[in-house]
Parts: structure tokens; C-alpha cells; sequence
């Protein structure tokens, strides 16, 4: 066997849309945790001073988690179409090239959203360290950047679950 | 439904009467003293500085005193309800007293702990020093004679006992060694006064170091003997301490009215402070609900004072108060988190809640799900009987999760797909082809998304009306034609083209012809307005933004759902065994435990966004602040409602 045939048994249409469900989860993944972890060491930072605060910059905290669990949704969906957990489908390599394209909108939005309200969220504790009653606000800032994340899963499910495989 | 009128309260009471004034007051709960504008008619400001201070460390003693009581209450009890307790009985019959006493005691005792800590510390540290020095047979005291000193200290073990003996005989030095451990030989020295500066070098080379140890007292044996009988006494009083604080623990109850009492006295010298006060006079401002006014009269004219209820004037910073019915009240406080509304301007919180309630179900849309929080929440009511604002944050879920649970039905989720997955792994029959009373959300996510952006549309034009409802009262029924109808028309003409495109045109430029022509009427000659209304027609794309927002609902009803699938096929994954069966249970707790806390706390977020920024904007004044009456403490106990309390009623509690 040639090299060259070794890399074409790897590229099958299955091979190719596992790696959509990969990107869709590390690298979203890759964003909430960097983000959730930057929210992390500020809310470390305020609980020093007030333990009693810890609920509600918890909350701040999460916000920036949800990109991750997006693109696990993705991932998800992409694993059910493609029937790696019962009868796997046959798919060409088209097919499978589609689907890494489907996992592209919330594996790059995931990640840059996830960072961005991490920003807005660690400005939120600190808003909350002077005035814990406005917290509302903060989440509502933090919430507001969310919304492209939102999208762009949108985007990958529907291009998923309309995908014509099998 | 509403915010509730205000009015101006005013009293003018001798400067004696006014603690008890503010005490009544705070038993009314209905009146929001405000910070008078120090430079108003040249009064000065009812400081108390000193009463104050003192009051706040009496209150920190209580405090320290209970957190030690409550570290020796043994466990905590899960759920700990709140007596009703007539606090001038509880200071009438002693109990305020020995509820001192408690505090008195707890601090004398931990004060004790705290030396007896100390103390220890210092007679295992004496012991540890001794230890080595057991044999030696003088007095520590004994430094010498008149002629001799008596040196103690230490060889290094590597120094050889005989040859460090025999060196220092040859100068003249009775060296005696005591002990040896793995580091250090231990000596004693004795030599006459007069050698002492020449020896310095001589000891200095055998590696000598002095070791100084307590200078008085008897010999180190019986002086470690002694330290340790300290020892053990002191253990033995420190075990007695915390068995008397283990008793005293008992008196919690009466330490904790205690808390509330001082703590309510510290809030009536706090509100005192906020009076303005002449020689003999004080003077409080502040607002009340205008439904309260009988109660707090009726409290005031049991005392030598004059006051005046008035209308708010223009310009005041009148305290917002929000009325709602038993449903909507819950909602009041994700309006708060927003931000209050002005005074005189319209309170949404119930075409808010309802909007909230249906939004917050199609988000979250399940049968199991909902279940949960319905339970959770109206069951952690009813247990744990908690204050009125963690009341109202549970009830507002509880609502949510009913309206969970209906929209879960009509989209067939179950905890996601569990009747499926676990009629066809578990039991190995044939699910049911259908599940949803309407059409499941995984399999028709288009129709999901159309119906998304509906209920979007209906929420948008919901806030569109309550503003063309506002123009109204306002009386400008006018501006609510041109502002909210001519953008109606165009919605309509928009949906018109995709039904019956004949009618639709017309009603299109209608509706375009409409904007043009009267969104601009503000600016000057037409050109300016003309301009004006071309532009106003930029609008059309934060219409279009608002509206494509609500895919969320589809985004976040999906996540929920698939999520909710793949702990379904988690847990049915080894089939209808026993093993299959533990698993399933193990992986149903956690899973959907875990899925339950996330997705709450999205479709919450996004629950609220979408009111605050897609409906909110449409309509809102914001910029009241909430109304806060000073209240007595209720941390621990609750007080009994004034009636209830009777002949106590003039009682300074």
C-alpha cells in the first residue's frame, strides 16, 4: 500500500464528519473554558473580599460556558445523522465535507463569542463588587454578546439536521 | 398592574418622642424615610453618632456571641422555620436579660478558650524545651554561686563526650553532660567567674552553644512535671468551657430575638439619622403608599406631633412601589433586575409576566422538566417558609415550570425522548409513532423556528400596543396613529404581499407612504421632514433584528432537548437488565439533574433579554428607585402583626 492509498482509506465521508462533530466541540470548548476561566479568577478575586457574593458572580461565571455546550449539541446531532452510535451511514466524501462545513459556524463563533463575554462578564463582577444590587445588569451585558453565539449554532443544527445522508 | 400612588409624608415631633415615633413607623413597614437636603431651611441632620457607634459594637458582640453558639449547636437543622415572637414580652420577662447574660457568658468563655489556647501553647513548648534537661538536678533558678557560674548548653554529637570532658577539666571547667539526642550533646558547665571571658574562645571552638531556658524555678524534672499538670488542667477546663458552651447552646433561640431586637434598634437610630432636628424638635420626611395613610395616622396621633400628608410635588424623588396580583407580583423582581420604572409612568410587569410565563415554557418546553421545578420550587414554599423575596424568586419558576410543562406536551418532550428511548431499549416494545400533541421540535425544526419567530412577532407587536396604549393616555391618540399604526400598516402590507399580493402592494405602500409622511413631522420644512421619514424607515432593520432574535427560543428549546437525548441513550444503553436498570437510574439523577440547573439558568437569561431589550424598548421608562420602607429585623424570628401585640402597642420595642 502506497502512502497515498493509506491517506484515501482515511478519508472516508465518516472520517470527515467526525471531524465537523470534533472542531464543533474543541474548539467552542476551547473558548468557554478560556472564558469561563477569565471570569473565574476575577470572581476568585472579589470572593477574597465577600464569600457572600459567590452566587451571584456564579452566575456571571457560567454565562460564558454555553458556547461549549453548543457546540457539544452540535457535535451531538452530527454523531446521531451519521449513525456512529447504531447503523452507521455510508457517506461520500462530499457528504462528510459537508458536515465540517455545518460545525464551522459555532466552532468559530463559539470560540471568539465565548471570550468576548468573558470580557463583558469579568467587568460584570467587578461591577458587582461595588454594587452587588445590579447584577441584573450585568448578566443582561453579558447576555447581549451571547445572542451571535446563539446564531451560529442556529446555523450549524439546521445545517445538520437538513443534511441528506443515508 | 401598577405603581402604586405615593404621598409625602411629614412630621414634626419633640426631639424626646423620636425613637418612638420611628419604632411605630418601622412597625407600620409602610414608610420610606428620605434623606432630608441638608441645606433646607438651614436644619441641621439628627446625627447620633456616638448612640450609634455603640449600638453597632453591642450588636457585634451579639453577633460573634451567636456565631460560637451556633458552631456549637451541633448540626443544623435542613430547614429552619422562623418563630413568631412578641418581642416587649421577651423584654419584659427576662428573657431579654438572660438572653444578655448568654451573650456575657459565650464571651467570657471564649475569651478563656482564647488564654487557655495561649497558655497551652506555652507550657508545651516549656515541656519541649525541658524534655532533654530531665536529669540535670540543680534549680533553673541557681545561676551560680559567688564565685562560680553555671552554664548550660550544647556540644554537637559529633563532638566526643570524653574528649570534650577531658579538654575543659584541663581548663578548669566541671563539665557534666546531661543527654544526648541525635543532634546535640546536652551540658552543664560550672566554672569560676574570673575564667569566664578566656573561656569564650576555648567553648566557642568545641562547638559550645548556650542555651538559655527559663531563669527561676525549681529543677527542670519537676518543672516539666508541672507544665505538665498545667497541661492537663487546662484541657480539663477547656473540655468543661465547651461543655458549658454546648449547654448555653440551648439559649440560641433567645440570643438569636436578641439579635433581631438590637438589630431593629440600630435601624430606628439609622432612620433617626436621617431627620433634621432644631433644638427641641426633630423632623422626618419620608413617603408611604397613599392606601397606608389611615394606618400610619392612626400610629402618629398617639403622639404630641404634627404632620402633613401631601401629594408629591414635580421634581421629587419619589419611591417606586409595584401592585400586582398574586401571578404577576413574582415577576416583579426580573423587572428590578432591570431597573424600576419612573415614577407616573406605567408598571409592565404583567403583560410582562405573561409574555415572561409562555416564553420561558416554549424555551424550556418539557413535561419532566417542568415537573421538577414545580415541585422544587412550590415545595420549597411550603417546607421552608422563606421570606418574601425568596418566596417570590421560587413562585416565579414554579409558574414558569407549569407553563413548562404544558408547552411539553404540545411539543411530546419527556425528559427529551425518555418514553421512546425507554419503551424501545428497557421494555422492547414499539414506541408510539407520535409523542407530540403538536409536532416534535428535533424533527420539524423549521416549523420550531416559524413558530419562534411568531410568538417573537406577537410579543414585539404586544409591546408596540402597550406603547400606542400609552400615547393614548397620554392623550396624544394622534401620535399613536402615526407612530404605532402607520408601522402596523407596513407589517400588515408586508404579510399581505405573501398571501394576496393584489391587496398586499397597495396596503405596502400604504404603509411605507404613512412612514414617510409622518415620522419626520418633528423636524423643521419638508425637506427636513421628508428626509426625517425616509430615514425613520432605517427602523425596518431593528424590527427585523428584534424579530430574528427570538430564534433563540429555537436554539435554546433544541440544546435543551438534544442534550436530554443523549443521557436518554446514556442510560438505556446496556437494555432492560438489572445492571441496565442501576444505570439507568445513576445516569437519569445526574444527567438530567445536571441539564435541568444548566438550561434553567439559560432560558432564564434569555427569557428576561428578551424582555428587556426586545420588548422593553419599545414603551419603557426606567429610572425609579424601589420603595424601602425601615423595617424591624427579622433574621431569625418574625414579629407579630401590630394588632396582635395590643397592650405592648406604646411599649419603646
Amino acid at each position: 500500500m502506497t502512502f497515498i492509498d493509506f491517506l484515501s482509506t482515511l478519508l472516508t465521508g465518516q472520517n470527515l464528519a467526525l471531524l465537523g462533530a470534533a472542531v464543533a466541540v474543541f474548539v467552542a470548548g476551547m473558548g468557554s473554558a478560556k472564558g469561563v476561566g477569565m471570569v473565574g479568577e476575577a470572581a476568585a478575586g472579589l470572593l477574597t473580599e465577600d464569600p457572600s457574593k459567590f452566587g451571584k458572580v456564579l452566575i456571571l461565571q457560567a454565562l460564558p460556558g454555553t458556547q461549549g455546550i453548543y457546540g457539544l449539541i452540535t457535535a451531538f446531532l452530527i454523531v446521531f445523522k451519521i449513525g456512529i452510535l447504531g447503523d452507521p451511514v455510508e457517506l461520500t466524501v462530499a457528504q462528510g465535507t459537508y458536515f465540517i462545513m455545518a460545525a464551522l459556524p459555532i466552532a468559530v463563533v463559539g470560540y471568539f463569542s465565548a471570550i468576548k463575554q468573558a470580557r463583558v462578564a469579568v467587568s460584570g463582577v467587578n461591577l458587582v463588587a461595588k454594587r452587588p444590587d445590579e447584577v441584573g445588569k450585568a448578566i443582561t451585558s453579558a447576555a447581549l454578546v451571547e445572542t451571535y453565539a446563539i446564531f451560529a449554532v442556529l446555523v450549524s443544527l439546521l445545517l445538520v439536521l437538513f443534511a441528506q445522508v443515508g | 398592574m401598577s405603581i402604586s400612588k405615593m404621598k409625602k409624608l411629614t412630621v414634626f415631633a419633640h426631639a424626646a418622642d423620636a425613637d418612638r415615633v420611628v419604632r411605630r413607623l418601622m412597625r407600620c413597614r409602610c414608610v420610606d424615610v428620605a434623606v432630608p437636603e441638608n441645606e433646607e431651611n438651614g436644619l441641621r441632620l439628627n446625627l447620633c453618632e456616638a448612640e450609634r457607634a455603640a449600638q453597632e459594637e453591642k450588636l457585634s458582640r451579639i453577633n460573634a456571641a451567636l456565631a460560637f453558639l451556633h458552631k456549637h449547636s451541633g448540626k443544623a437543622p435542613l430547614v429552619k422555620l422562623r418563630q413568631t415572637v412578641d418581642r416587649a414580652a421577651f423584654c419584659a420577662d427576662g428573657s431579654a436579660k438572660e438572653a444578655w447574660f448568654t451573650v456575657e457568658r459565650v464571651e467570657e468563655i471564649t475569651d478563656r478558650l482564647a488564654e487557655i489556647r495561649a497558655e497551652r501553647g506555652r507550657a508545651e513548648l516549656l515541656m519541649e524545651q525541658l524534655l532533654p534537661w530531665r536529669g540535670y538536678d540543680l534549680p533553673l533558678g541557681v545561676t551560680g554561686t559567688g564565685r562560680t557560674r553555671v552554664v548550660l548548653g550544647t556540644f554537637p554529637a559529633s563532638a566526643d563526650r570524653e574528649y570534650v570532658h577531658d579538654s575543659l577539666a584541663i581548663d578548669g571547667v566541671h563539665c557534666e553532660l546531661i543527654g544526648t539526642d541525635e543532634r546535640v550533646h546536652y551540658a552543664v558547665l560550672i566554672f569560676h567567674r574570673a575564667d569566664e571571658d578566656k573561656l569564650g574562645g576555648r567553648l566557642a571552638e568545641l562547638g559550645f552553644l548556650r542555651v538559655s531556658l527559663k531563669d527561676e524555678g525549681a529543677e527542670p524534672a519537676a518543672e516539666f512535671d508541672a507544665a505538665r499538670r498545667a497541661l492537663r488542667w487546662l484541657g480539663d477546663e477547656a473540655g468543661a468551657l465547651e461543655k458549658e458552651l454546648n449547654t448555653l447552646a440551648e439559649k440560641t433561640p433567645l440570643v438569636e430575638v436578641l439579635a433581631d431586637i438590637e438589630q431593629t434598634t440600630l435601624t430606628a437610630i439609622k432612620t433617626r439619622e436621617r431627620m433634621a432636628r432644631t433644638e427641641n424638635c426633630v423632623m422626618l420626611t419620608g413617603w408611604l403608599p397613599a392606601d397606608a395613610e389611615k394606618k400610619v395616622t392612626a400610629v402618629l396621633e398617639r403622639f404630641a406631633c404634627a404632620w402633613e400628608i401631601t401629594e408629591p410635588e414635580e421634581g421629587d424623588d419619589v419611591p417606586i412601589l409595584l401592585r400586582n396580583n398574586g401571578f404577576a407580583a413574582n415577576f416583579e423582581w426580573v423587572l428590578g433586575m432591570y431597573a424600576y420604572p419612573k415614577y407616573g409612568t406605567y408598571d409592565p410587569t404583567f403583560v410582562m409576566s405573561i409574555f415572561y410565563f409562555i416564553i420561558f415554557g416554549i424555551m424550556f418546553a418539557d413535561v419532566g422538566y417542568g415537573l421538577m421545578l414545580v415541585l422544587g420550587c412550590f415545595g420549597a414554599i411550603k417546607l421552608l417558609k422563606p421570606r418574601e423575596g425568596m418566596k417570590r424568586f421560587l413562585s416565579m419558576f414554579g409558574y414558569c415550570g407549569i407553563s413548562s410543562i404544558v408547552w411539553g406536551v404540545v411539543l411530546g418532550s419527556y425528559f427529551g425522548d425518555l418514553p421512546k428511548m425507554f419503551m424501545t431499549k428497557m421494555l422492547g416494545i414499539a414506541p408510539p409513532e407520535k409523542i407530540a400533541l403538536w409536532f416534535d421540535p428535533i424533527e420539524e425544526p423549521m416549523t420550531f423556528l416559524i413558530f419562534s419567530l411568531a410568538v417573537g412577532a406577537v410579543h414585539l407587536l404586544g409591546g408596540m400596543a402597550v406603547q400606542f396604549y400609552l400615547l393614548c393616555r397620554e392623550g396624544k391618540p394622534l401620535d399613536a396613529l402615526m407612530d404605532v399604526g402607520s408601522w402596523w400598516l407596513l407589517f400588515a402590507g408586508i404579510a399581505l404581499v405573501v398571501i394576496k399580493p393584489d391587496i398586499g402592494l397597495w396596503v405596502l405602500i400604504a404603509g411605507l407612504a404613512s412612514i414617510i409622511l409622518t415620522q419626520g413631522r418633528h423636524k423643521k420644512g419638508v425637506i427636513g421632514r421628508l428626509f426625517g421619514g425616509i430615514g425613520k424607515l432605517y427602523d425596518l432593520v431593528s424590527y427585523m433584528s428584534d424579530l430574528l432574535s427570538y430564534s433563540r427560543i429555537l436554539a435554546l428549546g433544541l440544546a435543551a432537548a438534544v442534550i436530554a437525548q443523549v443521557i436518554n441513550i446514556l442510560g438505556t444503553l446496556k437494555g432492560g437488565t438489572v445492571v441496565g436498570y442501576i444505570m439507568f437510574v445513576l445516569v437519569f439523577l445526574v444527567g438530567h439533574g445536571l441539564n435541568l440547573v444548566i438550561n434553567v439558568l439559560g432560558t432564564f437569561v434569555h427569557a428576561s433579554r428578551l424582555q428587556y431589550i426586545e420588548f422593553f424598548n419599545k414603551f419603557y421608562v426606567d429610572g425609579g428607585r424601589p420603595f424601602k420602607p425601615a423595617l424591624p429585623a427579622d433574621t431569625y424570628t418574625l414579629e407579630p402583626e401590630p394588632s396582635a401585640v395590643g397592650q405592648h402597642e406604646n411599649e419603646s420595642i
